[in-house]
């Protein structure tokens, strides 16, 4: 019996490495990617899963126009879309469109590279007026850049997106609060958490455990209390981080703490859990992306639910700006033999009736500044953010620095630390990296 | 009378425990069978196992959007050759191991071993080059050959052990009846350690079945693509389709569930076996 299964394995196998043969031997292109084949394909590869179908009516409506033939590929999550990226840059295999999802400093080794095409010339010619300015600053670089990168505009933004506070209508009047007048001031904010917490409702909840997101609500208030002066003199050591203006926002989160706004669990909550938390009415308020409107229709399409700013602090000299996440963007492989066509693509996907489309079917905001007009409220709202999201500043903060920031919010919410503790140790790393310096 | 009463009190005891462990193994996959028949809005409403209404069509929807059928081909072709070119070339080698004595023996077997602690994703880049430059680079016997050094190691590990403790008498019988050495691991040594090589059979199964990194990044022809790419087309940086997700898990985990029922009375037999030994 064992013998015979055995046997049968083995014809099995045999069969297999026949097919092996066979098959190695019929892949005549050895090692050449389909774009190589396909000499007019220009292929596309990204890591938005939930654009893949749109993507592909827009490509097949370009090829009805212009004959050239596009494909999608979409390779998600991103940190495998990373992984493969590198690898195929590393093999000078990059299709002809992708995103290497990096810094300015990894995005400038690809540039020098060749493997990124500068677009400024093609953006010049009325092609960058049709984007929001928010969405380019991302994709270029300034003169003097300290990555030695020529100047110029490097990226094709598609999208555009920043953060706000979802609010819950129907937990809004269960706590008799009106739910067409969200609070505005930090005074508000605090008084209707109270309101539903006394109704049984979680106030507020984040992906706080995602340090990023605690940071981006303080950073805010940190536009707020200091403007870009203040924030470039902080981030050149001239404003150290004991200011009193650091340890208001430092007991913005303790006041939010004393009155119990958090939803518990809030600073080991990754943003996916706070987001099914915010759609199934466990809390009343989400700090958020605009790709919220999206997931929160996947996850409860009858959600009723606004958005408002983050509150305003009377005392504040500083108009409040909210986080900018910049977006999805795509860059063209300056070593494509179908660079031109690539382009010419981007180009098209960037105006308006295509821009209009995208936004309409994916529910993001489009980076077309003309496109806003015709979508949902809800986004146009998001839409209308993007001109009050951060300045872009000449220098940003040291990583470790923004680290212990968000490190030490967190805790601060959960009562580890005192906010005099707190500002003291960042103020300390911030020293550590001065010296550095 | 007393003894019979504690003897039932601690089966009641054991049992009890064995039924919790039991349920925390079981429940995920219930909850992905369970997540498979519902609708996305009601993965996150109900929290009940049993779904409000069937979604059957969920199963087909998944079987063709992440075009299934093309990746299942292939996903069954890289795991046969794989698994069956690693158990030859590792039953093969760690015989050689266990039996033969040649110069530095010991030092290539632990540089073989060493290779345990490289995880894949380190790997990466110059796997790449490697294949970039044998033109093996978006081929079926790239990623192949790929696979069958990645389980090389472990193989190695596992039956180099079980053929040591194997009666050396049997083999100096045969031996002296005239069999050569490949006659001995082939008509002896290699079916003795049947349960090893199970074993062996169903985790390397599981590794390439399972595997996804490596194929991505060394295919760039989605047609080659291993059953795991079709998996992918459900999740996204914030949107993930749960029900054809889980739809899609349960198609792909249900050919490694058969593997294993196939294969678990020799894993059996070799876990004992390993426990005797020891």
């Amino acid at each position: 019996m064992c013998r015979k299964s055995i046997k049968v394995v083995l014809k099995v196998f045999y069969l297999c490495i026949a097919m092996f043969v066979i098959s190695g031997c019929s892949n005549s292109n050895k090692g050449t990617t389909d774009s190589e084949k396909n000499e007019d394909v220009v292929k596309v590869w990204h890591w938005m899963t939930d654009r893949q179908e749109a993507f592909e009516k827009l490509a097949n409506d370009y090829f009805a126009q212009t004959g050239v033939k596009v494909v999608f590929e979409n390779y998600a999550p991103s940190d495998v879309y990373r992984n493969k990226i590198t690898a195929a840059a590393s093999g000078d295999m990059l299709p002809d469109i992708y995103n290497p999802q990096s810094d300015k400093k990894e995005l400038s080794s690809y540039i020098k590279a060749g493997y990124i095409a500068n677009l400024t010339k093609e953006m010049n010619t009325g092609w960058k007026d049709v984007f929001f300015e928010k969405a380019l600053v991302s994709n270029s670089f300034e003169e003097n850049n300290e990555w030695r990168v020529e100047p110029g505009i490097y990226g094709v933004p598609l999208d555009v997106s920043s953060l706000m506070i979802y609010y819950n209508k129907d937990l809004f009047k269960q706590a008799g609060l009106d739910p067409e007048k969200p609070p505005k001031t930090w005074k508000e904010f605090i008084s209707a958490g109270n309101k539903l917490r006394e109704a049984g409702i979680q106030p507020f909840v984040s992906g706080f455990g995602e340090a990023w997101l605690v940071g981006a609500f303080a950073m805010s208030y940190q536009w707020s209390l200091f403007g870009k002066q203040g924030i470039i003199d902080t981030i050149d050591g001239k404003i150290p981080y004991d200011d009193p203006r650091w340890l208001r926002i430092f007991k913005l989160f303790e006041e939010m703490r004393d009155n119990k706004m958090f939803a518990s669990g809030i600073v080991t909550m990754i943003n996916k859990d706070a987001e099914r938390t915010f759609a199934t009415g466990r809390a009343a308020m989400a700090f958020n992306g605009s790709w919220g409107v999206n997931v929160y229709k996947a996850m409860n399409s009858a959600l009723n639910y606004g958005i408002m700013y983050p509150p305003t602090l009377e005392d504040a000299k500083y108009p409040l700006l909210v986080f900018d996440c910049g977006g999805s963007s795509l860059f063209v492989n300056g070593n494509s033999p179908r660079k031109d066509k690539a382009i010419a693509f981007l180009r098209w996907l960037t105006q308006k009736e295509q821009q209009t489309y995208l936004a309409q079917a994916t529910l993001n905001i489009p980076s077309n500044k003309e496109s806003g007009q015709n979508l949902p409220e809800i986004l146009k709202e998001f839409s209308n953010s993007i001109s009050k999201t951060f300045e872009n500043l000449p220098k940003l903060e040291a990583w470790q620095v923004t680290n212990y920031i968000n490190l030490n919010l967190q805790s601060v919410i959960i009562g580890e630390k005192t906010v005099s503790q707190a500002v003291a140790e960042v103020q300390s790393e911030k020293v550590r990296q001065m010296k550095k310096r | 009378m007393n003894m019979l009463k504690k003897k039932s009190f601690l089966d009641i005891i054991t049992y009890v425990i064995l039924i919790v462990v039991a349920i925390t193994c079981i429940f995920p996959v219930f909850w992905m069978l369970s997540s498979s028949l519902k609708t996305n809005e009601e993965i996150f409403k109900n929290m009940s196992l049993l779904p409000e209404t069937w979604q059957w069509g969920n199963y087909a929807e998944a079987f063709l959007k992440a075009k299934f059928g093309m990746y299942f081909l292939n996903s069954l072709f890289y795991t046969i050759v794989g698994v069956g070119a690693i158990v030859i070339i590792t039953s093969m080698a760690a015989y050689a191991f266990a039996r033969l004595e040649f110069w530095g023996k010991n030092i290539l077997f632990f540089l073989l071993i060493s290779t345990l602690l490289i995880p894949i994703p380190g790997a990466f880049v110059p796997l790449y080059l490697l294949l970039k430059s044998l033109h093996l680079l978006d081929t079926r016997t790239g990623l192949l050959l790929c696979y069958i050094s990645g389980g090389i190691a472990f193989g190695l590990f596992l039956l180099k052990s079980f053929f040591e403790d194997l009666p050396k008498e049997i083999e100096e019988a045969a031996l002296i009846d005239g069999c050569s050495r490949f006659g001995i691991y082939w008509k002896i040594a290699l079916p003795l350690a049947k349960p090893a090589v199970a074993t062996l059979v169903i985790i390397q199964c599981l590794n390439i079945w399972n595997e996804f990194l490596l194929a991505l990044v060394v295919l760039q022809d989605t047609s080659k693509m291993p059953i795991q790419r079709g998996l992918m087309v459900f999740q996204g940086t914030h949107m993930t389709d749960y029900p054809l997700l889980m739809a899609g898990l349960t198609i792909a985990t249900v050919p490694i569930v058969i593997i294993y029922l196939l294969l678990q009375k020799h894993i059996v037999k070799g876990i004992t076996a390993g426990a005797v030994k020891g």
